[in-house]
């Protein structure tokens, strides 16, 4: 399939960027009218062959199809079937000669009527809709929608992400030729082969693009993000998750030409250091969203940095930039009031204070991922829950302090809750899940409980949580009181709930002294 | 699928205690009949690890419907993003419950080809596998793989690779050669491991035959070890350089109730008389090894184990192998015609079908009937010149002490001995009256 749009990819050789530059939206184009009327009149032609056709079947065909048309084999494939026809009754003549006279004006004919009724910018604007396979599927239909389906302002928004092991430079720069300045989003999600070269190409020829998606191209280094820095201007979202060979010089390139940046993830890049988060920051003031997954080198000084900077910050991610420190978390919630997704797993230094400072500052969280924070307790998330009453997403994986007390604070402040992990928190009791299931999220909202390797939950939790009628999914994983008879019970209240544990199925005791007859039942009659 | 979550999970928590835990010991699976409680079927204590049996089923189910789901876009190395890393866990999953799946093992080779996966970790879990199937052909077969690479990227860069791994790979077999009875697939792979360590290693040979030794010493009726002890001994045949273990040098001059004059030509000398003037130094060093390898052999370790385990079929065996080599040798020293040596092409040391001991073209073992009416007349018209050296005296001695001491013994054994002088009557050609 790739190779073949490469193919087509290739052959457009007009100037994108001109008309681009002209202004060109969706299906609005300027096209010339290519059909000419001798088209047309050759098929009005057809019309009347077919016509006359049917008055006169007693005819020999092949005459008279020599005669209109100018491609030698049909007549010739005629005469042949002129053979056989010789020999037929005359309905399966008739049938035949129908039959025959429609593949001749298939051939007869160089415009199909579609083509007749919808002009090309109606086409064009169908074409926008499309999505790649079948763009591409039409661009081998005929020489006209070729071009249609290949023109750049179809092709604004790529997403080669189900093609990831096929794509490779050519096609990059193929793509990049073919759409140039309509180019606006470029997802090249996995594809491994892409190298500086190609995407040197991209950012010069499709200076437009506003979102590009590099995640897993692994073979990128900082001089793609030089090109881009250089060429777009527009860049607003950068994926760049996993792409090792990043350093801090792609983070200072990118501050110094793209100041529109807006959503930046650079997680798995371990070589970022707080010195390319801090020209980042100074360089893209309208940063929203900032991922940094795995990068130990991002330290308390990168994010008070960020947080300075870049005031509309809305989704954080730290997961374990374990050397992250109270006061970085501090900063970031007295100067990002906005921030609703903090996620700050495997950050073990953190403590309350954060999580008081989150408290006071950022009462639009809605999402807060802290598993491994082992020092926080229920004080933290006491403060947290009476101010956040937004939250929705909770995972406290391994909080290994906090009690049910945080489950009561929960329960009362933070009405919205969907999706609440509490896996290895081992002082959880019976009592925090009653209060939990007894609050207002958990009639309402409560869709996942994760409730793994808590040892001293029972069956009665599961009493409880039959009340929370939109679980769709409870962890007991290593739960050791829970038995197969509690998640009968939940199971028969919720029919479509999802229980995991460490439950099969049980096997059915062998069927020793089995009940079967010894006779068959007319053996008994007699 | 109603289990998947379930055994993802397992094979996550498989996969964090392998990778936590460097010196793990043993994996094996412990056998269960149900789970009547909701806990992890991954039982880990003191480096030891188990899975139950009850989610063995399940476990398996899952592993092969997420495999074969892969398994053509891995072999066309075609795996989208983050498919390829996501995949170790579930083969060593697979693995560790079924190792004799060779597809597995191959998927995990096209990982380690895309660079997915380390050296280092996969030894670890191949010796883990080990650990619960000892006769895993499939593992050994692994890490030879794995070795080869290793070997060949290490000499391209010129570098002779470590002797880590090679004492790695001996402690593996003898792990397994103890563990299960019989264990040819160690024991081979032991010998592939020395024919290609030990141009870079050659002191590992006395270490070897130290530690053969002290295994025959335990494995008395064990034809494997006494299969490799004979490899090394043939390793002997081709080494020029002087290589020679003075215990055993010590060892055989007592035996023999000789003068201890530390000087192993002497020994040569005094058996087989001067050497021929065309032979040259390196050759000389090269009798003196094997012809007291082979002496301490016979001399030393068949007599100790005899005098405490009689009864055993592979030591009667063992020593027929001893005592042709010896005599061979002698005529090879002595430029004899190699009446043995021609005999060895087609007559057997041994004239049991059990005792398989063939590695490429040293001793030939097809037992050829009717060699045994033809050849002791060669040997009656023709005394040669071994015949007449001290060797075969000293032979001829100790193994009619032998025989008649033995027949002593139980009927077995008896039997055993008489078999053994008829062998050395009608095919050595050993005068014994």
């Amino acid at each position: 399939m790739i190779a073949r749009r490469e193919k087509h990819l290739c052959l457009d050789r007009s100037s994108p960027q001109e008309r681009a530059a002209k202004g060109y939206q969706g299906g609005r184009t300027n096209y010339q009218d290519v059909s000419s009327g001798s088209e047309r009149t050759h098929h009005i032609d057809g019309r009347t062959i077919w016509w006359r056709h049917h008055n006169d079947i007693g005819r020999p065909p092949n005459r008279l199809h020599s005669q209109q048309t100018q491609t030698g084999y049909i007549p010739r494939s005629g005469q042949q079937c002129c053979l056989y026809l010789n020999q037929l009754d005359a309905p399966a003549r008739m049938a035949v000669e129908v039959a025959k006279y429609q593949i001749n004006r298939v051939f007869n004919e160089e415009e199909a009527p579609i083509n007749k009724k919808l002009p090309k910018e109606l086409l064009l604007r169908i074409f926008s809709y499309l999505d790649v396979v079948s763009l591409c599927r039409c661009a081998q239909v005929s020489k006209m929608w070729n071009i249609l389906a290949l023109d750049g302002s179809n092709w604004q928004k790529i997403d080669l992400f189900e093609f990831q092991t096929d794509v490779e430079g050519p096609i990059i720069e193929n793509i990049s030729r073919r759409c140039g300045g309509f180019l606006r989003k470029l997802s090249l999600k996995g594809c491994q082969s892409i190298v500086d070269g190609s995407m040197k190409t991209l950012a010069q020829l499709c200076s437009n693009i506003e979102d590009l998606n590099l995640i897993g191209c692994n073979k990128i280094t900082d001089s793609t993000c030089n090109a881009l820095s250089k060429h777009c201007s527009k860049l607003q979202r950068l994926q760049l998750d996993s792409c090792v060979a990043i350093t801090d010089h792609s983070l200072k390139a990118l501050s110094d030409g793209c100041p529109n940046l807006t959503h930046i993830n650079v997680s798995w890049c371990s070589n970022i250091t707080e010195n390319g988060v801090e020209a980042l920051a100074r360089g893209c003031p309208k940063l929203k969203s900032f991922h940094s997954k795995g990068c130990k080198q991002v330290t308390s000084r990168a994010v008070i940095c960020l947080a300075r900077y870049c005031n509309n910050l809305e989704v954080v991610n730290l997961q374990q930039c374990s050397n992250i420190r109270d006061e970085a978390v501090q900063v970031l919630a007295d100067k990002c009031p906005k921030l609703h997704y903090l996620c700050l797993s495997g950050c073990p230094a953190l403590t309350d204070a954060s999580l008081i400072a989150l408290a006071q500052q950022c009462t639009m969280l809605s999402t807060l991922e802290v598993a491994g924070c082992s020092q926080f307790t229920d004080a933290g998330f006491q403060a947290l829950a009476r101010s956040c009453r937004d939250l929705e997403k909770m995972d406290l994986d391994e909080c290994v302090l906090i009690t049910d007390s945080t489950l009561i604070h929960l329960a009362m402040g933070c009405p919205r809750i969907e999706y609440l992990t509490l896996s290895h928190c081992e002082l959880i009791t019976d009592e925090g899940i009653r209060h939990l299931s007894m609050s207002p999220c958990a009639a309402e909202n409560l869709t996942v409980l994760e409730l793994d390797n808590c040892p001293l939950v029972t069956d009665a939790s599961l009493e409880h949580l039959t009340s929370c009628h939109n679980l769709q999914r409870v962890e007991l994983y290593d739960c050791q009181l829970i038995t197969r008879v509690g998640i009968r019970r939940l199971r028969n209240h919720l029919p479509n709930i999802k229980v995991h544990a460490y439950f099969a199925p049980v096997t059915p005791p062998p069927t020793g002294g089995t009940s079967r007859q010894r006779y068959c039942r007319c053996c008994v009659i007699l | 699928m109603e289990y998947s979550s379930m055994s993802e999970r397992i094979l996550r928590s498989l996969e964090s205690i392998i990778k936590n835990d460097l010196e793990l010991e043993d994996f094996t699976i412990v056998p269960t009949e149900d789970n009547s409680k909701n806990k992890s079927p991954v039982l880990y204590e003191s480096h030891h690890l188990g899975l139950e049996s009850w989610c063995v089923k399940y476990v398996y189910q899952y592993i092969c419907t997420e495999l074969f789901k892969v398994r053509k876009s891995l072999a066309e190395k075609k795996l989208g993003y983050l498919i390829g890393e996501n995949l170790n866990y579930i083969l060593m999953g697979g693995l560790f419950i079924n190792p004799d799946v060779n597809t597995f093992w191959n998927m995990k080779r096209e990982l380690v080809e895309s660079d997915k996966l380390g050296y280092e970790e996969e030894f670890r879990f191949s010796k883990l596998i080990l650990t619960r199937k000892h006769k895993s052909n499939e593992a050994f077969a692994y890490r030879r793989w794995l070795l080869k690479r290793i070997l060949e990227k290490m000499s391209k860069n010129g570098i002779p690779p470590s002797i880590g791994n090679l004492e790695n790979e001996l402690a593996v077999t003898s792990a397994a050669a103890d563990g299960s009875q019989n264990n040819y697939h160690a024991w081979t792979h032991r010998i592939w491991c020395m024919e290609h360590f030990l141009p870079y290693f050659p002191d590992i040979l006395a270490r070897e035959m130290h530690f053969s030794e002290k295994w025959i010493n335990e494995h008395v009726s064990e034809n494997t070890g006494y299969h490799y002890r004979q490899f090394l001994i043939n390793l002997f045949k081709s080494h020029r350089q002087l290589v020679m273990i003075p215990r055993y040098f010590h060892e055989v001059t007592k035996r023999l109730n000789l003068f201890n004059d530390d000087e192993p030509i002497q020994l040569l000398i005094f058996l087989l008389g001067k050497p021929p003037k065309n032979k040259s130094l390196e050759d000389i060093s090269k009798y003196i090894n094997i012809m007291i390898v082979l002496l301490y052999e016979l001399l030393a370790v068949i007599e100790n184990i005899n005098d405490m385990f009689t009864e055993h079929e592979c030591l009667w065996l063992h020593r027929r192998y001893i005592l042709y080599n010896l005599v061979q040798i002698a005529d090879e020293y002595l430029g004899e015609p190699n009446n043995t040596a021609k005999q060895g092409k087609n007559a057997s040391i041994c004239f049991n079908h059990e005792s398989q001991s063939s590695y490429g073209n040293a001793v030939t073992n097809i037992v050829n009937e009717n060699c045994e009416a033809k050849q002791p007349k060669i040997f009656k018209s023709q005394p040669n010149k071994f015949q007449s050296s001290n060797l075969y005296c000293v032979l001829t001695e100790r193994e009619k002490e032998f025989i008649t001491r033995n027949c002593a013994g139980s009927a077995t054994q008896m039997n055993l001995a008489r078999r053994y002088e008829k062998w050395l009557k009608l095919i050595v050609g050993f005068d014994l009256t």
